[in-house]
């Protein structure tokens, strides 16, 4: 009877169950609807796994001894909360994957990746309100910056940066950005369709010009060098992926390249994917604090969404060669499916509007505005 | 208490926005300047007969690329975190299906 007692079918309550259910309900959207199934697949495992009773696979004791420490505490500790490496790795492989060419052809649209970082600070000064108007101390300054990260659409740095800020909210943020991300094709048609009239949606850009080898080589060493210089807290997000880039566009060392893009971004995903989905723990996630974060995370990426279209029809009263507004949309990171929501939307009006290439632009630009805000945030506050 | 938050969060706020924007501002002028140098090489090339495939050129305006090209531009394939670029086979064969009606 005792074996009863201590099994975890006599510890399991109520909160557990829901979330094994979460867990079950991640696992069945990344295999039926085939959405986002390298984030929800191992997370929903991971869910599962820390509602299970009795494991200790979360634990975590700095002072014990390592063996008696759980197996998803350890990784967490080691790999995020404390030495904060997985998000850097998975930049590695990011860098690789990514080619600078539409930022170098036409380097005015790095600024959209700028406005769109709106939604990081609405949903920061919104975290901070609501504690002030509704729960006192719902959420303290760093946590509010860990949550208004979730508006730079960008899983890895929203990791980085929750992991330094607020490791609690972890689990949550990084599903809220992850989710949201996937849910782009949802929130930003209607508000793109709202901002912009027919002329601007039809607006056709200069086709982009060929970039040559060099530009695309010197391109990532000497923003890398300037970013870090400016933003130095920034440089574990930054240096990563622009070595990343170095590896893919030197030509010279492929089996660097790939390694990065295959085998290192696909380990790292791994073990930060069942581990986040571990810190969904029924204690932590059944709060008003979680309910408070989904909301956050749809003002914010709705936000960036607005701040770059309306940035793009700011510039178009200033530049000869006019942008289409549909690609200040693409500027909240969410690489690639924002820049492929911007080239369907104009598409709608114009068959032959080719936007595609010209919203990789801010798209790749949000992805280093977003890292140096978060930089940002964690020097001031980390 | 909340007074001191509160100049924090306003630090944070504006040393935020400047960051994002004075680093963007920086790279545009570094990319700008970049492509100065690079094109005035390729033209003293071009002058001396050697000009090479390397070089940066402008392509009129609203002539698509073939499909392939247009793709490549923004070739980010085959990442986990990037998985929704599967379907970018799917949008090639659409811009190509763009192409081909135009040029017919």
């Amino acid at each position: 009877m005792e074996f009863l007692r201590e099994s975890g079918f006599a510890q399991l309550d109520w909160g557990n169950g829901l979330l094994i259910l979460v867990g079950i309900g991640f696992i069945a959207v990344a295999i039926i609807k085939r959405a986002e199934p390298y984030v929800l697949f191992p997370m929903g495992l991971g869910i599962i796994l820390t509602n299970l009773p009795g494991t200790g696979l979360t634990d975590f004791d700095p002072s014990g001894e390592v063996q008696a420490s759980g197996l998803f505490g350890i990784v967490f500790h080691y790999t995020l909360s404390f030495w904060n490496i997985l998000p850097p790795l998975i930049f590695l492989g990011l860098g690789a994957l990514t080619d600078f060419g539409p930022i170098i052809a036409n380097p005015k649209t790095m600024l959209l990746g700028a406005a769109a970082q709106l939604g990081i600070f609405v949903a920061f000064w919104l975290a901070l309100a609501l504690g002030f108007f509704t729960t006192p101390d719902l959420f303290s300054l760093k946590e509010a910056g860990a949550i208004g990260i979730i508006g730079g659409a960008d899983g890895p740095t929203t990791i980085f940066a929750s992991a330094k800020l607020a490791p609690d909210l972890l689990g949550i943020t990084a599903v809220v950005a992850y989710s949201y991300m996937a849910s782009v094709v949802f929130i930003q048609p209607p508000l793109m369709r709202l901002l912009t009239t027919r002329r601007e949606r039809a607006i056709q850009m200069r086709t982009l010009r060929e970039v040559s080898k060099v530009e695309k080589l010197v391109f990532p060493a000497g923003a890398m060098i300037i970013i870090i210089l400016l933003v130095p807290s920034s440089a574990p997000l930054i240096a990563m992926f622009m070595i990343g880039n170095l590896f893919g566009e030197s030509g010279v060392v492929p089996r660097l390249s790939n390694a990065a893009s295959n085998e290192i971004l696909n380990i790292a995903t791994i073990f930060l994917m069942i581990t986040i989905g571990a810190q969904w723990n029924a204690d932590r996630v059944l709060a008003l604090s979680t309910l408070a974060i989904m909301g956050l995370g749809l003002v914010a990426f709705s936000c960036g969404t607005i701040g770059g279209i309306l940035f793009a029809k700011l510039m178009n009263l200033f530049v000869k060669d006019k942008v289409n507004p549909l690609i200040g949309s693409a500027g909240v990171s969410a690489v690639p499916m924002a820049a492929r929501i911007s080239h369907t939307i104009g598409q709608e009006t114009d068959p032959d509007n080719f936007l595609l290439p010209h919203a990789m632009g801010p798209n790749v630009s949000g992805v280093i505005g977003s890292a140096v805000v978060a930089g940002v945030f964690i020097s001031i506050l980390g | 208490m909340l007074e001191f938050d509160l100049n924090r969060a306003l630090e944070i706020t504006y040393s935020g926005v400047i960051a994002a924007f004075i680093v963007l501002a920086f790279l545009i002028g570094f990319t700008t300047l970049l492509s100065r140098l690079t094109r005035n090489k390729a033209r003293a090339r071009a002058s001396s007969g050697t000009a090479t495939n390397e070089t940066a050129s402008e392509i009129p305006a609203h002539v698509p690329l073939t499909a392939t090209e247009v793709a490549d531009t923004s070739e980010i394939a085959g990442s986990p975190h990037m998985d929704d670029w599967k379907s970018y086979g799917r949008l090639e064969a659409f811009l190509s299906r763009g192409v081909r009606r135009r040029d017919g």
